[in-house]
């Protein structure tokens, strides 16, 4: 299989289909990610193709020693976050009922999806931490170098992240069973 | 990977992030014309890298020209403005070695003793003047 670096490569020499191999590899895992800090699905597709458009132009800044995931990410959080009138970090602003495009794109399941726990019950950097760990499986430093902190920040982070979710999430599996049992 | 982080994972998969058909176009053109800027403006700078290249060629072309053609020339002669304004009076000691067969010169022997005795007669008849002007003055006077 090809590696991101690779394709980088041969975009560099000039070959769209490689970059378009890049897209194809990344958009869907890039959505995801972007969906939960994003206001509205609309936005979230918005700071995609602005995403690719930087990451074509400035392809060849790209430095190999990181993963190319890191440097997308990277690029992809910088995009959000320059959407300050459509998107609020960390602001006490609640969306109504059913417009949080996360809530939206959830495949029906029997338990609540653990990403909008996490969503509700952490906050943006830690979110995208976890996120970068366990969905994209980056190193702590690599977790760090993308959210552009320190390490020990990602690791803090990321064990209290960890702790909390497995907390919320063991509240609930009791408050379940409790209402099952007095149901 | 523990039971924990399998979760994560599982439900981050169940999150649907379909690329719509449109989203897939939009990026697609998006690229296409970053693509075709990117084309031309190197088309545009490799225009520019042209004209200088050929501006300094030019230039050095001029210089080499210009270095020939003055390799062998002898230097000028300095220009004195002050030694035009001496050619102007010509030398006295050729002018006069010019004229020296041309004019006569007499010389005659200069003879200084009558002016000098004229001279001390002159004077005695001044003071033999004042001598009297004085005893008139005195004889006035008393």
């Amino acid at each position: 299989m090809v590696t991101d670096e690779q394709l980088v490569e041969a975009s560099l020499q000039g070959s769209a289909a490689a970059f378009n191999e890049i897209v194809e590899r990344y958009q869907e895992r890039l959505l995801r990610f972007l969906l939960a800090r994003s206001a509205s699905r609309a936005d979230a597709e918005d700071a995609i193709q602005d995403t690719f458009i930087s990451a074509h132009r400035y392809l060849y800044s790209f430095n190999p020693r990181w993963r190319f995931s890191t440097w997308l990410y990277r690029i992809a959080l910088r995009n959000i976050a320059s959407q300050p009138q459509r998107y609020l970090p960390d602001a006490e602003v609640e969306l109504a009922d059913g417009t949080d495009p996360l809530q939206i794109c959830l495949v029906a399941s029997d338990h609540e999806n653990v990403w909008i726990t996490a969503k509700r019950v952490l906050s943006d950097d830690a979110y995208s931490a976890m996120w970068l760990r366990y969905v994209e499986d980056m190193s702590v430093k690599e977790v760090a170098r993308t959210l552009n902190k320190s390490v020990s920040w990602a690791k803090v982070t990321l064990l209290r992240g960890r702790r909390r979710l497995k907390l919320e999430l063991a509240d609930s599996t009791t408050a379940a069973a409790r209402s099952e049992s007095y149901g | 990977m523990d039971e924990f982080e399998k979760r994560l994972k599982r439900d981050a998969q169940g999150i649907d992030a379909d690329i719509s058909p449109q989203l897939a176009s939009r990026i697609e053109a998006s690229l296409r014309s970053v693509e075709r800027i990117e084309s031309l403006r190197q088309k545009g700078s490799a225009t520019s890298n042209l004209w200088w290249a050929s501006s300094l060629t030019g230039l050095a072309a001029a210089a080499a020209v210009i270095a020939l053609l003055n390799w062998n020339r002898p230097d000028p002669e300095p220009v004195l403005p002050e030694q035009t304004a001496f050619q102007v009076v010509p030398d006295a000691r050729e002018y006069l070695q010019q004229i020296q067969g041309r004019l006569p010169l007499r010389a005659e022997t200069a003879d200084f003793r009558h002016g000098l005795e004229d001279e001390l007669v002159k004077l005695q008849a001044d003071f033999e003047k004042a001598r009297e002007n004085v005893n008139r003055d005195i004889d006035f006077t008393f």
